[in-house]
């Protein structure tokens, strides 16, 4: 037996939980029921442990048990193809839809989502935002021409549920120590009619989100897909008349401040 | 074979007893400056792009010797190796300078999947041929001698023709390669194969190991597990004074991955560690 097929053979006992062609391919020594189910037992464990950490108020929202259950599903359905257990899990939010049962599946999946971009921006890169200095330096005739893209901390999230109220209440209740576990808020998924505009963006070492509201939210997403400021400022006319170009101006330096944008040259 | 050009000498090399780092102990190292002589980093921790990752490995890089420990090199694996992983790996050795970089002997997936485990490989020439030329190409690209740990296993395969301290033998005079003997490991694997440790041991070149690794194990039905959640026991310090004996005075990494207490709490089990270098060293002084 080749040592691929040998890996092949192990490798399908772990991931899909079938020891048969391992154990009939007699490529192992005697008596190996228990080792192999190790093997399988720490495959899954580690694969959890790793959604547990990148998903650890979704596991509060949905129980240990529940959690437990689907995660057990995604492990099957998605087997890791990254380097590091710090990748693992970027399907989740579009998997839990389908496969989530006696839950509200849109605030699972926005709960999740929302907490998948902090861990992205967690570990992202310092990049190189522009500075208001920097763009006061531009003659203000190329600022239509002027492009951009988000720093790679940062990234948009529009949530149409109460995803990121329930998330910080339970934040809220699983760092307060002080308070006994009853004192959580109770969670009510309230029907929320008009969607909520996130910013999700790393400040120095540290994660932060805000909600911005629609208009705005709408003329950044336009900037972060790289419409030159032209773009952005034209379909504000039609709202805001003469003032269109300064309420654009306005929103940019505030984007540039918190710096959330890079300059494209 | 012997025309080959040897890696580099390794630069800045370890002394003393290090602790694996771990991001809850980060700030406790800055503010307190403890008396650990080195730090193990976990390579994967530190393969993105910036953040508090990045930000306390640089810290505490400036303060202390680094070595970088991967998981994911998959040295045994039939895949083909990873060109970008090893350039990420690169990268990251520029910026922390490492003592040393060390992956483990053994396969973590193929077919593009990571099972994330440290999976046993049969000891024969052709898991002989396959890891010596890997290991090579992976000396050249990073340009330094890489140090490969043993790892713990609960099965072993029949076609097997070597000892596991013969096959690491071979593979080490064959590449040039360090090794990283784990002495829980050696003890978690004599005991579930019926071997004996210090066999395994003195079957081992002398100038051959760059580094020491303790850490504690458990116990499941028959099996020794290396679970990395509980104090060194007794008989791993044992064998870790004999491989003293054979080896000398190599750095010595306190690994603990899961209930990981405080660092002071590891100060014990440091010391232990210390008292038996220490001891070690004026034995072979006299
Ligand atoms: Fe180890």
């Amino acid at each position: 037996m080749t040592l691929h097929q040998l890996q092949r053979d192990f490798q399908y006992a772990l991931i899909e939980r079938n020891v048969s062609a391992l154990q009939e391919s007699t490529a192992l020594t005697e008596g190996t029921e228990l080792a192999l189910s190790i093997y399988q037992h720490a495959y899954r464990v580690r694969l959890r442990d790793a959604l547990r950490s990148h998903y650890p108020i979704l596991e509060k929202y949905l129980g240990r048990m529940a959690f437990n259950a689907y995660v057990d599903g995604y492990i099957s359905r998605y087997p890791s193809r990254s380097v590091s257990l710090t990748d693992y899990g970027d399907q989740l939010a579009a998997d839990c839809l389908a496969h989530l049962n006696d839950v509200d599946v849109n605030t699972a999946s926005e709960l999740a989502a929302f907490e998948w971009l902090l861990g992205r921006a967690f570990g992202a890169a310092q990049g190189a935002p522009v500075t208001v200095a920097q763009l006061s330096a531009i003659n203000p005739i190329h600022w239509a021409g002027l492009r951009f893209t988000p720093v790679p901390s940062v990234s948009r999230h529009t949530v149409t549920t109460s995803a990121v109220t329930i998330w910080r209440q339970l934040k809220m209740a699983s760092t307060d120590t002080h308070s006994p576990p009853t004192a959580a808020p109770p969670i009510t998924p309230e029907t929320a009619d008009t969607p909520t505009h996130w910013v999700i963006a790393r400040v120095d070492l540290d994660v932060r989100f805000q909600s911005i509201p629609r208009e705005e939210a709408s003329a950044l997403d336009r900037v972060l897909s790289g419409s030159p400021f032209a773009e952005v400022c034209e379909p504000l006319a039609a709202h805001h008349g003469e003032e269109a170009a300064r309420v654009a101006a306005t929103w940019l330096k505030r984007w540039i401040e918190a710096g959330w944008l890079e300059l494209v040259s | 074979m012997g025309t080959r050009r040897m890696p580099a000498p390794i630069e800045n090399p370890l002394s003393g007893v290090g602790v694996g780092l771990r991001p809850t102990h980060y700030q406790a190292i800055l503010d307190n400056a403890p008396r650990i002589d080195w730090f193990e980093a976990l390579t994967e921790n530190y393969l993105v792009g910036g953040g508090q990752p990045l930000y306390y490995l640089d810290a505490i890089a400036e303060r202390y010797p680094i070595a970088l420990h991967g998981v994911s090199l998959s040295i045994g694996s039939t895949d083909p190796l990873n060109r970008v992983y090893l350039h990420e790996l690169k990268t990251l050795a520029a910026r922390c300078r490492p003592a040393l970089i060390s992956d483990h002997l053994c396969w973590t997936g193929i077919d593009g999947m990571n099972t994330h485990d440290l999976l046993p490989l049969p000891y024969h020439e052709e898991t002989l041929k396959h890891l010596t030329r890997r290991i090579r190409q992976v000396q050249d690209i990073l340009d330094r001698p890489l140090v490969l740990e043993n790892i713990s296993r609960y099965v072993s395969f029949s076609a097997s023709t070597f000892s596991e301290w013969g096959f690491l033998a071979t593979l080490t005079r064959e590449t040039g390669c360090r090794l990283l003997l784990d002495i829980n490991n050696i003890y978690v694997n004599a005991h579930n194969f019926g071997f004996s440790a210090t066999d395994f041991i003195d079957g081992i070149p002398v100038d051959a190991v760059a580094q020491f690794h303790i850490a504690g194990h458990s116990v499941q039905q028959a099996l020794l597990i290396d679970t990395h959640d509980q104090p060194v026991s007794p008989p791993v310090f044992n064998l870790l004074t004999h491989a003293l004996a054979r080896f000398g005075a190599q750095p010595i990494l306190l690994e603990r991955d899961d209930s990981i207490p405080p660092l002071d709490e590891l100060v014990g089990e440091l010391d232990t560690a210390r008292q038996l270098l220490a001891a070690h060293q004026s034995n072979t002084s006299e």
